[in-house]
């Protein structure tokens, strides 16, 4: 066989398989879609209080703005931070039609991250603490939570946080202190109490 | 981990991912009180954050749809309807070597194919044979000329002895030529003289020899066949032009051409027809 296929679209960078879908290609979109649409979908989900219909909507309005108008993104510019961006963009344009704080509040009570019944006493006790998490973070502002979220679940940088926020990174650096302080206290009486459980089983064996 | 001349709350979070609060360095822990109350609190923070990574970590996520991706696609598709430029990009791709890229090896391959077909021994033999057959057909002048079951064409000369005295002198160059050529010697009786002596056969110039020559044996060349019927050709068509006048006899010289075959029996009619002429010449 002579003909020897060119650079494979999975090793090309995010900025270079845009420029590829600005010339219409179809298999440099397939592969940007295939990178991010589980990360914005889950991002979506704990933004969105776990709706799995609106993140489905907001995943397929985001790519498709990206089909339409490829044009919109900067190559000189990271592409993730650019994308994360648009998303947080969508949730706040979310927030500010709906008062989203009060139906999260009773969505989490009914909702959990790991609805399997068949869990075991850890994955419970795991269960429970995600279940008390989501209903500490429902209290924070939506700054706060949004931040959070960036830096613990999709693990950006400082740097990449304070671009997609559009503030500076010390404000971003307070932000995460301020909301592991409030997640502290909220969540420090859930620990001691599964301690004390702990120790009673323990102590019944 | 090293005592740094700026502590700011980031490096709180990097501190309690890394280390207990009894593991901190003095600077450190002066750093982390100025932001936390006790030590208890430290620790609270850092197992909080500690079960958080864990349970993030170990989250496995959700997919979406797949119905999402095969809408998107179909919509990229419906709004992009370029399929030549996408077939084209795909062909001058941009970041590889220039030897590489698919364009160049599909137009070395058509290039290498182009090569191969007119350098093939059929593509280059179907041409030649039909220029080599047209060559063939103006060099074969007797096929044109001679057809082989044709007869023989023939031609009289006849030699109007009533009319002008002069023969052009283009024929005795020519009939020169073939006794030279032919080595050719008359072993016929020749008359030296007409009837009345004279002969007038138009040239300039010294008389012809006489007749009274020994008998000659005719000697010929396969060279000089070829070139004695070119030379008869020539005779023939000035002949058929020429008058003499005071010719002793009136003789008709039948000159037949013959094929390739019988060229010998036209070496002996050319013997005869150079013995009239002799006569002729010698006759003036």
């Amino acid at each position: 066989m002579i003909f020897q296929p060119s650079t494979p679209f999975k090793k090309l960078s995010d900025e270079q398989l845009m420029m590829l879908v600005s010339e219409k290609n179809a298999q440099a979109f397939e592969v940007i879609y295939d990178r991010y649409a589980k990360l914005l979908y889950n991002y979506f989900l704990r933004m969105l209080r776990k709706d799995k219909e609106k993140s489905e909507d907001f995943v397929q309005d985001l790519f498709t703005k990206i089909i339409r108008k490829p044009e919109l993104f900067d190559p000189q510019r990271s592409f993730k931070t650019w994308i994360y961006s648009v998303a947080h963009n969508m949730c706040k344009n979310e927030y500010a039609k709906h008062d989203v704080r009060k139906e999260a509040h009773r969505d989490i009570l009914y909702r959990s991250s790991s609805s399997d019944e068949t869990n075991t006493g850890k994955e419970m006790d795991k269960s429970l603490f995600q279940e008390e998490l989501n209903k500490a973070l429902s209290d924070l502002d939506a700054n706060k939570r949004t931040t959070f979220e960036l830096r613990f679940h999709q693990e950006l940088s400082i740097q990449e946080i304070s671009v997609i926020m559009e503030c500076s990174e010390g404000t971003v650096k307070s932000r995460i202190f301020y909301t592991l302080k409030h997640l502290n206290e909220k969540l420090k009486h859930f620990k001691n109490i599964i301690q004390v459980v702990f120790f009673i089983l323990i102590n019944q064996l | 981990m090293r005592s740094q001349e700026k502590y700011d709350p980031e490096d709180i979070e990097s501190l309690m991912l890394h280390k207990q609060f009894h593991e901190l360095y003095p600077e450190e822990k002066e750093f982390v009180l100025r932001h936390l109350e006790s030590e208890d609190e430290y620790e609270s923070m850092r197992s909080i954050l500690i079960e958080i990574k864990d349970s993030f970590s170990n989250e496995e996520g959700h997919q979406p749809d797949r119905r999402i991706k095969s809408n998107l696609m179909k919509e990229f598709s419906t709004s992009n309807q370029r399929g030549i430029t996408i077939w084209l990009n795909s062909l001058f791709v941009s970041d590889i070597p220039f030897y590489k890229r698919p364009a160049t090896i599909v137009l070395a391959a058509i290039f290498v194919g182009v090569l191969f077909f007119i350098l093939s021994p059929s593509f280059f033999n179907s041409n030649f044979s039909g220029n080599s057959n047209e060559i063939a057909q103006s060099l074969d002048l007797t096929k044109d000329t001679l057809p082989v079951d044709a007869p023989p064409p023939t031609e009289s000369l006849a030699i109007d002895t009533s009319n002008a005295n002069v023969l052009p002198a283009a024929v005795k160059p020519v009939v020169l030529a073939m006794i030279e050529g032919n080595q050719m010697e008359i072993t016929e009786d020749v008359p030296t003289e007409s009837s009345d002596g004279s002969l007038n056969d138009g040239f300039s110039g010294a008389a012809p020899t006489t007749a009274s020559a020994p008998d000659v044996v005719l000697k010929e060349e396969s060279s000089a066949k070829k070139s004695l019927e070119a030379d008869m050709d020539n005779l023939a068509t000035i002949a058929s032009t020429t008058t003499l006048s005071n010719s002793p006899s009136v003789k008709s010289v039948s000159i037949q051409m013959s094929d390739k075959e019988s060229a010998a029996n036209t070496s002996v009619n050319m013997k005869r027809q150079l013995s009239l002429l002799d006569r002729l010449f010698t006759a003036r």
